[in-house]
């Protein structure tokens, strides 16, 4: 007896702490909600979207109803950049079904950022990315509500519309997370 | 027995409280009269008389490429010219519009002429289908003023007009002329007041 309650309040207890950790990853908009407006500077990337390097926009409105993967992220490391590489791929894939994809650099301070925008795209290889700086770069846009105790938010988007949304951790960006973020990509264009 | 009969009397009541509460209220301000729009969602026998609605607004929209806008602003010439690029799928476009039919209103067409942009074709849905949403919007927002729909891609047609976005406004003069553009590229949104400005003191210019 004294097992079965034993194993009841472990059950419980991973049960609760499940659930406390499942809204504690909750970052930006959810699926189903939508994309809101914000401007960024063009830092390096995508050299063929007629985007200028250093020109400021607004992608969400450039991009208007396309299949997009943007994603905001405060530490560009290396798990980052493999997940460039991978993004470019599937966005060069369904270039007649025009995807696209752009990764904000967050943090306080821009001119390190758009430093690391650099390196990123060097090492990433990727082509058809742009990696952006946003006006609002210390957390992203105030209307994305982005936790800032998540490190890379991923918002895939159609019509504006988010359809997946990863909020994760930099050692949670792995192989296997990275080809679920590609597999939600691919399915938004069904 | 005395409490029976009470009890039967309470029960009573609840039910025909409860049936007279289910029932449809009757006001004595309600119309027996039904409009010839709600006449097909419903099922009631009463006779139908239109309302006396709104005049439906007298928008256009007319499907040009790059080079037949540029011969369309042509046409314009002794005008001040404003065109407004937008898309439905641009939100601070969007926002933005009804400014532009607040200026078509507020100046006379035969100092200034008003224009939208739409940029809504991507490639992505038949340009039919792209017309019949854009339409749609022009109409709630009673848009009486040249519209025009590109046929090219917007990425295209933002090349051509080098900008890398919308929203955009460009303000030609008489002399058909680009004045000024305003868009976001200086990093905040341009506030419509501006445009309206510039208009403002190109009118007063001899």
């Amino acid at each position: 007896m004294n097992r079965f309650l034993c194993l009841l309040s472990l059950v419980g207890l991973f049960a609760f702490s499940s659930s406390v950790r499942s809204e504690e990853v909750k970052s930006g908009p959810q699926v189903g909600e939508d994309v809101g407006a914000f401007t960024v500077e063009k830092c390096a990337g995508n050299e063929d979207d007629g985007v200028a390097t250093g020109e400021k926009l607004c992608y969400r409105c450039k991009l208007g109803n396309r299949p997009v993967v943007a994603v905001f992220a405060r530490n560009p490391n290396e798990n980052l950049s493999a997940l460039m590489t991978e993004l470019d791929e599937v966005v060069a894939k369904n270039e007649s079904k025009k995807m696209a994809s752009f990764v904000n650099l967050l943090g306080k301070d821009a001119e390190t950022l758009k430093e690391k925008a650099g390196w990123l795209v060097k090492k990433s290889g990727a082509k058809h990315v742009a990696v952006v700086v946003p006006e609002e770069h210390a957390n992203g846009p105030a209307d994305y509500n982005l936790n800032s105790k998540v490190d890379v938010t991923v918002l895939v988007y159609n019509r504006g519309k988010v359809v997946a949304n990863y909020a994760l951790a930099a050692s949670d960006l792995k192989k296997d997370v990275i080809a679920k973020i590609k597999t939600s990509a691919e399915e938004m264009l069904n | 027995m005395r409490n029976s009969l009470h009890q039967l009397i309470c029960l009573t009541s609840i039910i025909a409280g409860g049936i007279l509460g289910c029932a449809p209220s009757i006001s004595p301000k309600s119309s027996p009269l039904r409009t010839a729009e709600s006449a097909d969602q419903s099922n009631s026998d009463g006779p139908v008389v239109s309302q006396p609605k709104v005049a439906p607004a007298k928008v256009t929209l007319v499907e040009m490429d790059f080079a037949q806008f540029q011969d369309f602003l042509k046409s314009k010439h002794g005008k001040i010219v404003v065109v407004d690029m937008w898309a439905t799928w641009c939100p601070p476009c969007v926002k933005g519009f009804p400014n532009l039919v607040a200026l078509r209103k507020k100046y006379s067409e035969n100092d200034i002429a008003c224009v939208s942009l739409s940029l809504d074709h991507q490639g992505i849905d038949p340009l039919i289908e792209v017309a019949k949403s854009v339409r749609e919007f022009l109409e709630k927002q009673q848009a009486e003023f040249d519209n025009i729909l590109a046929t090219e891609e917007s990425d295209e047609i933002l090349k051509k007009f080098g900008t890398a976005s919308i929203p955009v406004v460009d303000v030609y003069g008489r002399d058909g002329k680009l004045v000024q553009r305003f868009d976001d590229s200086s990093g905040k949104h341009f506030d419509y007041q501006e445009v309206d400005q510039l208009v403002h003191k190109l009118l007063t210019l001899p």
